[in-house]
């Protein structure tokens, strides 16, 4: 990376954290809500487009290494695995995240991080291919590395309200909401 | 002006989320949307659009995308992290049990689908005032005139705090693209008479003239 490179780089952080900083002050951390399925859509609507990943592809594994290339390709990161734990977790392990100084920044204001566009492009991938919806867990955060779990499960948003009714899953069970 | 009165309205307001099936008057309807046009809006711009839905059919549709959008997801996480647990741990077993059902239900804000109205408010994508802040305000203007009309009502975000339900309640609605949903008001006479919520005491969210400053001990606060 020459000079001129990394002084856009800078800038563009310092762009993307001032933009960060503002979506909190707008709205707090709630504004993790909005902007979760949004911030990484067009993402990941160019890898699709590009043949990097293949979300209806047959193996799961081999796809979820797609993505995790294509990160890494694009510079985002200089590693990246994703794997999925049983059936309702996925964890996200990142490596020299290039976005790592902005979460920095961020803890640095104490502002815990609301934003990880790489786990949103993995959120929204899981969720069209498993037809399910994805929510962040947890996430340890570390100057070169970081871990996201999220969970991953299924609801019926397009029955009525009285099949809604009927066939809620009353007593909590983790397998019934995620195969329901 | 009545004094008394209005504060009893404001304090006794609670938020009600069982109801009749009986429906609500179509003059009633029109006093709660007065009530909501005469808030106050920046630089009075009045850039909000008012949705009474009564069609049974179209607030079953609504109940279904508010009942299992974002706070369904939203519990489950919390369940599945601890939080929840957390949040509920010195409650009695029984009553922690009814709580958990209910917050994992897989239908967390379903209640609005029941509602024999509901009255969506949405504010204009371009107006250059804070259309957030101004629909609030038209919100809480519904809510308060619900409760003094003798109508209980429950102020929901569910069907708008993530963009992909929101796209399903304008879907639902026919609502134009440079509208946006802010959020809805499920209304009718109430099913259930619960009992107030705990508020902070004063002495715990107020300071005077400067952050952290309390009200003199002994006297009241005299702006010099």
């Amino acid at each position: 990376m020459n000079s001129s490179n990394l002084s856009a780089y800078e800038a563009v952080k310092d762009i993307l954290l001032d933009l960060e900083l503002s979506f909190h002050d707008a709205e707090g951390w709630a504004v993790r809500l909005p902007i979760y399925p949004v911030v990484g859509a067009s993402l990941y609507n160019r890898l699709k487009q590009s043949g990097k990943i293949d979300v209806n592809g047959e193996n799961e594994a081999l796809a979820l290494e797609g993505l995790a290339r294509a990160f890494a390709e694009y510079g985002l990161a200089q590693g990246v695995n994703i794997e999925r734990v049983g059936d309702i977790q996925c964890r996200i392990e990142v490596e020299g995240c290039a976005l790592a100084a902005i979460d920095q920044a961020i803890s640095g204001r104490g502002i815990e991080p609301f934003l990880c566009p790489l786990v949103n492009v993995c959120a929204l991938f899981l969720e069209e291919r498993l037809g399910a919806f994805v929510e962040r867990l947890d996430q340890d955060l570390q100057p070169e590395r970081c871990v996201h779990n999220v969970t991953i499960f299924k609801l019926k948003p397009n029955l009525t309200l009285k099949e809604v009714l009927e066939d809620s899953p009353f007593e909590w069970d983790v397998a019934k909401v995620v195969t329901d | 002006m009545d004094e008394q009165a209005i504060m009893e309205v404001i304090i006794t307001r609670k938020s009600i989320r069982k109801y009749k099936p009986d429906p609500i008057p179509a003059d009633v309807v029109e006093k709660l949307i007065e009530a909501a046009r005469w808030s106050p809006s920046t630089d009075n711009a009045q850039a909000w659009r008012f949705i009474a839905v009564r069609d049974r059919n179209i607030i079953e549709q609504l109940g279904v995308v508010s009942g299992t959008g974002v706070f369904t997801r939203l519990r489950i996480q919390q369940f599945l992290t601890g939080q929840l647990q957390k949040r509920f741990k010195d409650v009695p077993p029984e009553k922690k049990a009814q709580v958990f059902k209910k917050l994992t239900s897989g239908f967390m804000s379903g209640y609005l689908g029941t509602a024999p109205l509901v009255i969506v408010v949405c504010g204009h994508k371009n107006s250059v005032a804070a259309m957030v802040y101004d629909c609030s305000a038209a919100l809480e203007n519904i809510l308060i005139a619900a409760h003094g009309l003798g109508l209980g009502a429950t102020w929901t975000q569910a069907v708008t705090s993530d963009p992909r339900d929101e796209a399903r309640t304008k879907a639902v609605l026919n609502i134009p693209e440079d509208w946006k949903v802010i959020s809805a008001v499920s209304i009718g006479y109430p099913g259930e008479a619960p009992g107030p919520r705990p508020r902070k005491p004063l002495e715990d969210i107020v300071y005077y003239d400067r952050w952290g400053q309390d009200k003199p001990r002994g006297g009241e606060v005299v702006n010099e």
